[in-house]
């Protein structure tokens, strides 16, 4: 037996935080190569959608390890890595979801007709600053920590897996919904998406949640939005 | 009180109105008397653990809380299914004591006031598990109205009856445990609690905090069965003196028994409260690791092993330090639901095919067993239920004591049930060893792996302030029930 098959016991999900690194090289190397050409109003659904996902992966993963350890742990052995792939199937298709919908919105309603162009970006992040210090944006971060009850055999498993990585999805895009979309509106600058990381990080890992902890952060955002803008 | 340092005392071993208890109940009344605004006040100290709005029995129409930011940064603080779980809740002592002594000092007593402790675990003391007569009596000795009873407790509880049985204040399985911490995961959650961040009220405990912690909160019933109340039954503060001097009991027994190095739990959440000049204070656990250190300065009257020589460490026995992968081997299909009575469901249990099975750790000792009740939800009546393995139907649980695998209170399940903004509403999860039990059903040829039985046999309902009793308690949804080798 391997030494680094044993070391990889208590952490089963690796390979999802190995598709996250990769992701997160696509991004910078995306971002360098086009600068300024990420918004989302003006490009073609398709473009979106998979820069949205890839997004999603870097971002999101590393935020929802205790629910894929928690995936493998309640499961057996022997279905464990199936089981965090249906987890982060379902996981995915919520953000997904989340992505097609807030597209068809976005060119369905042309939002520079009210807000300048170059005001954009700063004024979605003023308003995902604002909902940080919402309650259901509280609800949704207590939320994302649930454990789900997973059946152990055959496909109530696999369905239960899928499902439990929706609603932990759900209370994801509920949470980091509007940093992601205020992302996606505004040109994906490394360093920008580098101090959300940063901060969402911090939100799932430091300390205790509440709301008010984030004043610095969330003001921080706004100051990289209106540094893109500008 | 020698060399600056406080004795806390074993109050069955105090007369009824000893001036601890005396003073004790002039410094409650004292600090009833203060807004709820007030840090130092009765009801503020008890929020700390936590407050649901709209649930507050004392709550006085038109009185001002403290405001939003205050309360949640100082309301609903309580560590709980968490290695912090005893450091917190020493930090949380030690303050209520400072206020409680400045209190004393304020309406005319001694200075240097000392929190009691309620042994309920003394097997030399045949009246252990009885409420101390202090905390049943209608007045004080000077005739007022004694701030230290409490209607709203299990009915025999105000009367003197005995409140738990010998195994819900049993304390073999915890102080037997050797890590302080436990992987978690199905796995050991070890004596005080698996390793989490700031937690507030879901997931796994540890041993202690499942028993004698939560089946005496269940015990005494009422207030002390819920968090949000729990404060308020002045009794509750003698009980966690309790799990506070076992901590220390368990340190001292053995030389394995270690608190954790790990900086995470060391320093890693800075946790606040407010002295008895209202001032704000930040702990981390690392401050509150010795009690007898100078910022604490208290000690324990009797801290000696109730168990005896601890066991050689050998095979079958539980070795510190050794923190094996968990695995599970098989789980229910389908949630079940308690309403009283006894209820059963079955495992199918596969082989092991990951760490269970191979590993060098094997060969030095057998995989532990361990059972999970995961997902417990529900709301009214806090219970307990006495958990039994391939029980035989319709059999008498008290004759099968080679069975029983542990109880399971259900103190704090009503909060972990709900989803706000402080509860992820996931319910509770429990973790009992039974590997002893598995041994001696495989000793016995009673070992079926593929059909392993579980029974819940209600065995005490507390309380609440909620209503008249119904003529069963409230269902309890159980999400599943696994075992893990570990």
């Amino acid at each position: 037996m391997s030494r680094l098959r044993r070391a990889a016991w208590p952490h089963p999900e690796w390979w999802a935080l190995a598709l996250s690194a990769v992701a997160w090289i696509d991004l910078v190397a995306w971002s360098a190569g086009s600068p300024g050409g990420g918004h989302a109003a003006h490009a073609n659904v398709l473009t979106v959608a998979n820069r949205w996902m890839i997004m999603v992966i870097a971002m999101m993963f590393p935020l929802v390890v205790g629910s894929i350890r928690t995936t493998a742990e309640r499961s057996l052995w022997s279905r464990r890595h199936r089981a965090i792939g249906l987890f982060l199937a379902g996981y995915l298709a919520t953000w997904l979801a989340a992505g097609v919908s807030l597209q068809l919105a976005i060119t369905t309603v042309d939002m520079t007709r009210w807000v300048p162009p170059s005001l954009l970006g700063a004024v979605a992040f003023t308003l995902a600053a604002a909902w940080q210090f919402g309650v259901p944006k509280w609800r949704a971060v207590r939320a994302c920590h649930r454990a789900a009850r997973l059946a152990p055999h055959g496909w109530r498993a696999d369905c239960d897996c899928g499902r439990y990585g929706w609603t932990v999805g759900r209370q994801c895009v509920m949470s980091c919904g509007p940093l992601m979309l205020a992302l996606q509106l505004t040109s994906h600058s490394v360093p920008l998406i580098l101090s959300i990381s940063a901060l969402t990080l911090f939100e799932r890992y430091a300390g205790k949640p509440m709301p008010g902890t984030f004043v610095v952060p969330a003001g921080l955002a706004v100051f990289y939005a209106l540094g893109a803008a500008a | 009180m020698a060399n600056g340092v406080r004795t806390r005392k074993d109050v069955w071993k105090l007369a009824t109105w000893d001036p601890i208890l005396k003073w004790y109940a002039a410094a409650i009344a004292e600090m009833q008397r203060r807004p709820i605004s007030d840090p130092r006040s009765w009801r503020y100290q008890a929020a700390i653990h936590d407050y649901v709005m709209g649930r507050d029995p004392n709550e006085q129409q038109g009185e001002a809380l403290p405001g939003a930011a205050e309360r949640r940064r100082f309301w609903a603080q309580c560590q709980h299914f968490s290695w912090f779980f005893l450091p917190w809740h020493r930090m949380y002592l030690l303050h209520f004591e400072r206020i409680v002594a400045d209190a004393v000092v304020s309406v005319g007593g001694p200075a240097g006031w000392a929190l009691p402790y309620w042994n309920y675990s003394d097997t030399t003391n045949a009246n252990a598990r009885r409420i101390p007569p202090a905390f049943r009596e209608e007045r004080t000795p000077t005739g007022e109205p004694n701030p230290l009873l409490i209607d709203l407790r299990n009915p025999g509880c105000n009367i003197g009856d005995i409140i738990a049985d010998p195994d819900e204040v049993d304390l073999e399985p915890a102080l037997t445990e050797r890590n302080f911490s436990g992987p978690g995961g199905g796995g050991g959650t070890g004596f005080g609690g698996p390793r989490t961040g700031f937690n507030h009220g879901q997931g796994q405990g540890g041993v202690l905090e499942g028993t004698p912690h939560g089946s005496m909160h269940v015990a005494v019933g009422g207030w002390m069965g819920r968090f949000n109340t729990a404060g308020l039954d002045p009794l509750f503060w003698l009980h966690h003196a309790n799990i506070d001097r076992l901590w220390s009991v368990w340190r001292a027994r053995d030389a394995v028994n270690v608190n954790p190095t790990d900086a995470r739990w060391l320093t890693g959440v800075r946790f606040e409260f407010h002295d008895a000049a209202g001032n704000i204070v930040v702990h981390t656990s690392k401050q509150v690791v010795e009690t007898t250190a100078v910022a604490l300065g208290y000690q324990y009257e009797d801290i000696t092993d109730p168990i005896g020589v601890p066991e050689a460490i050998g095979v079958g026995t539980r070795r510190p330090g050794m923190e094996r992968q968990p695995e599970m081997v098989g789980a229910t299909e389908e949630s079940i639901v308690l309403a009283g009575g006894q209820t059963s469901a079955r495992i199918a249990v596969s082989p092991p095919t990951g760490p269970a099975l191979e590993g060098p750790e094997r060969a030095a000792a057998p995989p532990r067993v361990y059972l999970n009740v995961e997902n417990v939800t529900g709301a009214g009546d806090p219970t307990s239920y006495a958990v039994y393995l391939n029980l035989p139907p319709d059999a008498d649980p008290a004759q099968y004591p080679d069975r029983f695998a542990g109880i399971v209170p259900m103190f704090g399940v009503a909060e972990a049930t709900r989803a706000d903004d402080v509860h992820a509403g996931e319910g509770l999860h429990y973790t009992l060893e039974i590997s002893k039990v598995v041994r001696a059903l495989q000793a016995r040829n009673e070992w079926d792996p593929n059909d392993l039985r579980v029974t819940f046999v209600l065995r005490r309902r507390s309380v609440t302030a909620e209503g008249p009793e119904s003529a069963r308690p409230a269902a309890i949804d159980v999400g599943r029930i696994s075992l893990y080798f570990g």
